[in-house]
């Protein structure tokens, strides 16, 4: 294991097999039956944001086609920023193609990395040093309630504050650090955003899993998602082979893991394939795996609040890397239950998801997407948009209240307050 | 041939700057389609606006660039590669439906609609496109003309060409066009279906919209074999009895599908059909009787129906993923699109699957056996050259036992560059010829979409050509003395609606025989001066029936007349002496024809203008469908299209 720092994926477990990723990007055959689900080609009908154009520019830049120069680097980079990683087009492919991952191995092998450098150094703090991290966070808070961080977003290579200032919600709230159950039955892996900027919807998945479960959280923890999508492969594997060893020896070693976001519940449930090449440690890596669940596991049927919302409601798939993945199909059935005929469900084929949270899109193309989301949500007269991750509901809250204040953007665990 | 520093100037001042691509990946990014074929172009030029197509093909033209115009590049043939470089000009930006009026029954549409986008905003109207291609979720209202896509529904509605009723265009040289269905003259709309962007840019269309059948009852019925599945649905049509759509696959595909799937279809069967009836409750369960009974008595081994609409759903799903199931088994899928008579389809269909087995490869068969037309899936790895060479060589035999069965290389997914050395097989020099001059007089400097549809040095390959038939010769050395001596001429029938009072009339009158009624297919060919009524008497003897009205006047000049538009689309071949002395033949007894410029639609309602039409193939029915009363004679008066037509043949008729 020691060996394996490749900042390459060996394999991909696609929906089809296990095929490594040449073969992966090999296997589309160009028919085009991705590009209209696809919410980049929705707003620029082009080749080069469609996910044909995605996958057979990959392949040509495995079979060394492309020249390596600058300006071919500056137009890939385009190419794989303006893709939000939805993973519609792999629902929509005759062949599943993952294009999504391959978008991601296709970052990875350019080294583009998408972040500004001081929000990418920030963000890797909570790996090497979450103490520090914490501080940064708290102090960062406070600038914000104080109305000074505005103000830091001048200063050169800082100017995502503005944008962060604007995803912060104005009350103050204290973070989400609960006590650790002795013996307990289930395992909470806050988000980023629910431990300190949305501390109440970690609060309230916590109260709801402890109504049942002895709760034992684990408190501002990386996940390796942010290293899987913006950093580097080798440390995402050691931060979940870390993980790994963490959840075997936390009670009997078969513990549910609770995540609030889907983004890290499609991260989690695609690990093995990290570990492609190591028969061990993908036998690990699938036994956790197995053990991820979603919010929606522990939702009640009535859920208190559900009657709160102003309806139609509508659930706005903005997941990262699998569209059809199974915790996304619960929610659906869920929310249909719920408010039955109030439920405003959206064929997959209409391309409105929205660039919010780990599906970062570069600034030139997120409001083209945005409007397309909101065109849709529009179009259906939606009142209030339910989103299965804490940043994805900030995101497009965000850009209700400029484009479409009618609506509001709620996580999915809010319907149980 | 790289853009200069001034073309790109000039185009980035009419679509502005960032529309203009030149580099190397976007470049990379427009040179595939779904075919094999790859050619990277000089520039793309991404259009925003139908307005800018014109000047845009201006600036072309005056740099002599040739040009590719492509929306969804969803195609199966190779139509959207730049052979010679040039410019692909991306038309997907034009994505607006503009109007749809459920009152007059029709919607104008730009040509980078999706297909399914525009079914979608007609459901809730309960209206809908007939033409329905199976990637009608990515394919294009443009592409669909251009390529002269049809689908399932083929049988009972037709092809795209059917059910367009204008287009507004740009020729390549810039001129715009506006050419509609309710003008006399040739049927230049349908002309247009199937020219693969070869004769200019489509900007607009005008499609008809039909009233959604509110009654619809889908059908699954499994034969022990291919032929008894295909006798099935010959004997079913003549019966009179016109499905919907009839769907069909072979084995190999059905198990795939079931793989995949899990749809419930029986696999124990060698062939499966999908068929639905549309129509009233009572028409339905008539139909459904006689159905049933066909299908007993070709061994049908399951025969049921969907009794909700979740079941009918169903059923269909399982066809859909048919392309999904096949996609999995190996990283490409070569789409074949053969069509033959429908009787014939039982032999082509061993005959594909003996070439497959010479050629070691694995391929599933799916076939809309309604209208002869099968799509053989052939499985291989584009990585492997071998493996890629025999796909390619496996399907050109297809294609080629096709045209043996006397069929035709495309049904529905057009030419392009794939199966351009199969149009030599398929055509005779004359026929080619005319499609040549038909792009030569659109398309002088050959600009648009170069290289495409026509084989290369097509004199040297093209098939040898039956010899004249005596009185079709006599006319043609009639036609070339008096072009020898430089006298006007009048083509007409046997003058009854042209009412020519000119000295020199070129009649078809002396072609007066049937030649033959084919009850197994339902077609009549009939030369083109058979007279109406003894038309009308042959056909009730033969106890079939067509669009035809009784009454005075010829076949041939019903046909070139053009008082009778609605019979256009049951004409599926047609032979015609041009005036420059040559001989077409093209179409016979297909029910849909992608290869080529559909030339039945150049010499339909032409009044003589364009040629002696000699022979007509049409179908015709076992129940007698409501005949049409023909319009009044009205001369047509030539435009620009025309205009160029006959400057390239030669001058006036």
């Amino acid at each position: 294991m020691r060996k394996n720092k490749t900042g390459k994926l060996a394999a991909l477990h696609t929906p089809l097999g296990v095929r490594s990723v040449y073969d992966s990007v090999c296997f589309c055959n160009r028919c085009g039956m991705c590009s209209p689900v696809c919410p980049s080609y929705a707003a620029q009908p082009k080749e080069a944001t469609s996910p044909r154009g995605r996958n057979q520019a990959f392949r040509l830049f495995l079979e060394g086609k492309l020249k390596n120069n600058a300006r071919n680097r500056r137009e890939l980079v385009k190419l794989i920023t303006s893709c939000t990683l939805c993973g519609r087009c792999s629902r929509a492919c005759p062949g599943q193609i993952p294009t999504a991952q391959h978008m991601l191995e296709f970052r990875r092998r350019l080294r583009a990395c998408l972040l500004p450098r001081t929000l990418f150094v920030g963000l890797r703090l909570r790996q090497t040093a979450p103490w520090l991290f914490e501080w940064g966070v708290r102090c960062g808070l406070w600038l914000h309630r104080v109305k000074v961080l505005p103000f830091i977003g001048v200063l050169p290579g800082f100017g995502w504050v503005k944008h962060v200032c604007e995803l912060l919600p104005s009350r103050r709230q204290k973070p989400f650090m609960p006590q650790d159950k002795t013996r307990p039955t289930r395992i909470y892996l806050p988000s980023l955003e629910a431990q300190f900027i949305l501390p109440d919807l970690a609060r309230s998945v916590y109260d709801t899993a402890a109504k049942k479960h002895r709760v034992c959280v684990w408190k501002n923890t990386a996940s390796g998602l942010f290293e899987y999508v913006y950093g580097d492969l080798a440390r995402a594997r050691k931060i979940v082979r870390g993980l790994i060893i963490r959840h075997s020896q936390t009670g009997n070693g078969k513990l549910p893991l609770l995540s609030d976001s889907i983004d890290v519940y499609n991260f989690f449930k695609q690990v093995p394939q990290l570990f492609e090449g190591f028969p061990t440690w993908v036998q690990k890596a699938q036994h956790f795996a197995d053990c991820v669940r979603f919010v929606c596991d522990v939702l009640p049927k009535k859920p208190a609040q559900a009657g709160a919302f102003a309806k139609p409601v509508f659930m706005m798939s903005s997941a990262l890397l699998a569209d059809d993945s199974p915790a996304q199909i619960q929610a659906g059935q869920i929310l249909h239950t719920l408010f039955k005929k109030n439920f405003v469900q959206c064929g997959y084929t209409h391309a409105q998801a929205v660039p919010a949270g780990y599906g970062f899109v570069k600034d030139t193309c997120a409001p083209a997407y945005e409007l397309e989301a909101v065109r849709t949500l529009a179009k259906h007269q939606v009142q209030t948009v339910f989103v299965l991750s804490g940043l994805a509901a900030l995101e497009l809250d965000l850009a209700l209240r400029r484009f479409y204040p009618a609506a509001r953007a709620e996580h999915i665990a809010r319907l149980n307050g | 041939m790289k853009l200069t520093p001034q073309v790109i100037q000039e185009l980035s001042r009419l679509v502005g700057i960032e529309n203009v691509r030149t580099d190397e990946v976007s470049l990379s990014l427009y040179a595939y389609d779904c075919s094999l074929s790859r050619t990277r172009p000089d520039g793309v030029v991404l259009i925003t606006c139908a307005a800018q197509v014109a000047p845009v093909l201006r600036v072309l033209a005056k740099h002599s660039i040739p040009f590719v115009p492509r929306a969804s590049a969803t195609n199966h043939a190779g139509s959207c590669s730049a052979l010679k470089g040039g410019v692909i000009l991306n038309l997907t930006a034009l994505n607006r439906i503009l109007q749809i009026n459920t009152r007059e029954g029709f919607a104008v549409v730009e040509p980078g609609v999706i297909t399914g986008d525009l079914q979608a905003a007609l459901a809730p109207l309960g209206y809908f496109y007939a033409p329905d291609p199976a990637s009608t979720q990515a394919c294009t209202l443009g592409g669909n003309l251009a390529q002269n896509a049809s689908g399932a529904r083929c049988m009972k509605y037709g092809g795209t060409l059917d059910h367009v009723l204008a287009v507004q265009g740009v020729l390549p040289d810039g001129e715009e066009v506006f050419l509609s269905r309710t003008q006399m003259g040739p049927d230049w709309v349908g002309l247009l279906a199937g020219s693969e962007g070869t004769l200019g840019v489509i900007t607009q269309l005008t499609v008809r919209i039909l009233p959604v059948a509110k009654h619809i009852q889908t059908f699954l019925v499994t034969f022990p074999s291919l032929q008894d599945s295909v006798e099935a649905v010959s004997d079913l049509a003549a019966c009179g009895v016109v499905p919907r759509c009839v769907e069909a696959m072979d084995k190999t595909t059905l198990q795939a599908v079931e793989e995949f799937a899990h749809a419930g279809y029986p696999t124990q069967a060698e062939a499966l059909l999908i068929l639905e009836l549309d129509g009233t409750p009572a028409q339905i369960k008539k139909e459904q009787r006689v159905l049933e009974e066909i299908c007993r008595a070709h061994q049908a081994l399951h025969f049921s129906f969907a009794k909700t609409k979740e079941e009918r759903e169903e059923l269909w799903r399982g066809r859909r993923s048919a392309f999904a199931a096949m996609a999995r088994l190996a990283p490409n899928v070569l789409v074949g699109d053969g069509t033959v008579p429908r009787s014939r389809l039982p032999q082509t269909l061993q005959r594909v699957q003996q070439i497959l087995k010479e050629n070691n490869l694995c391929a599933g068969l799916l076939f809309h056996a309604g209208d002869g037309n099968f799509h053989p899936h052939l499985l291989f790895d584009e990585r492997n050259k071998l493996q890629t060479r025999l796909a390619a060589r496996a399907l050109q035999e297809v294609l080629k036992a096709c045209v043996e069965q006397q069929g035709t290389l495309s049904g529905e997914h057009g030419v392009g560059v794939e199966k351009r050395a199969v149009m030599a097989y398929q055509y005779d020099v004359d026929t080619l010829g005319v499609m040549q001059k038909i792009k030569h007089a659109l398309d002088p400097k050959n600009l648009a979409n170069p290289l495409k549809i026509l084989p290369c040095r097509f004199s040297e390959k093209a098939r040898v050509a039956h010899p004249l038939l005596p009185q079709v010769e006599v006319l043609r050395q009639q036609m070339l003395a008096w072009k020898k001596e430089k006298i006007a001429f009048q083509i007409a029938g046997s003058n009854s609606r042209l009412k020519t009072k000119h000295v020199h009339v070129l009649s078809s009158v002396s072609l007066n025989q049937i030649v033959e009624i084919d009850k197994a297919n339902y077609t009549v060919t009939a030369q083109a001066g058979v007279h109406l009524n003894v038309l009308a008497a042959a056909l009730k003897k033969a106890g079939v029936y067509s669009l035809l009205p009784a009454g005075e006047g010829t076949l041939g000049g019903l046909f070139c007349s053009g008082v009778l538009p609605q019979f256009y689309a049951h004409v599926l071949g047609v032979e015609a002496l041009l005036p420059d002395g040559t001989y077409a033949r093209y179409g016979g007894k297909v029910m849909k024809n992608a290869a080529g410029y559909p030339l039945t639609r150049l010499w339909a309602g032409s009044q003589g203008k364009l040629g002696l039409v000699t022979q007509l193939t049409f179908k015709v029915f076992a129940a007698a469908p409501k005949v049409p009363a023909p319009r009044a004679f009205v001369a047509m008066v030539p435009n620009l299209i025309q205009t160029r037509l006959l400057q390239a043949w030669g001058g006036k008729v």
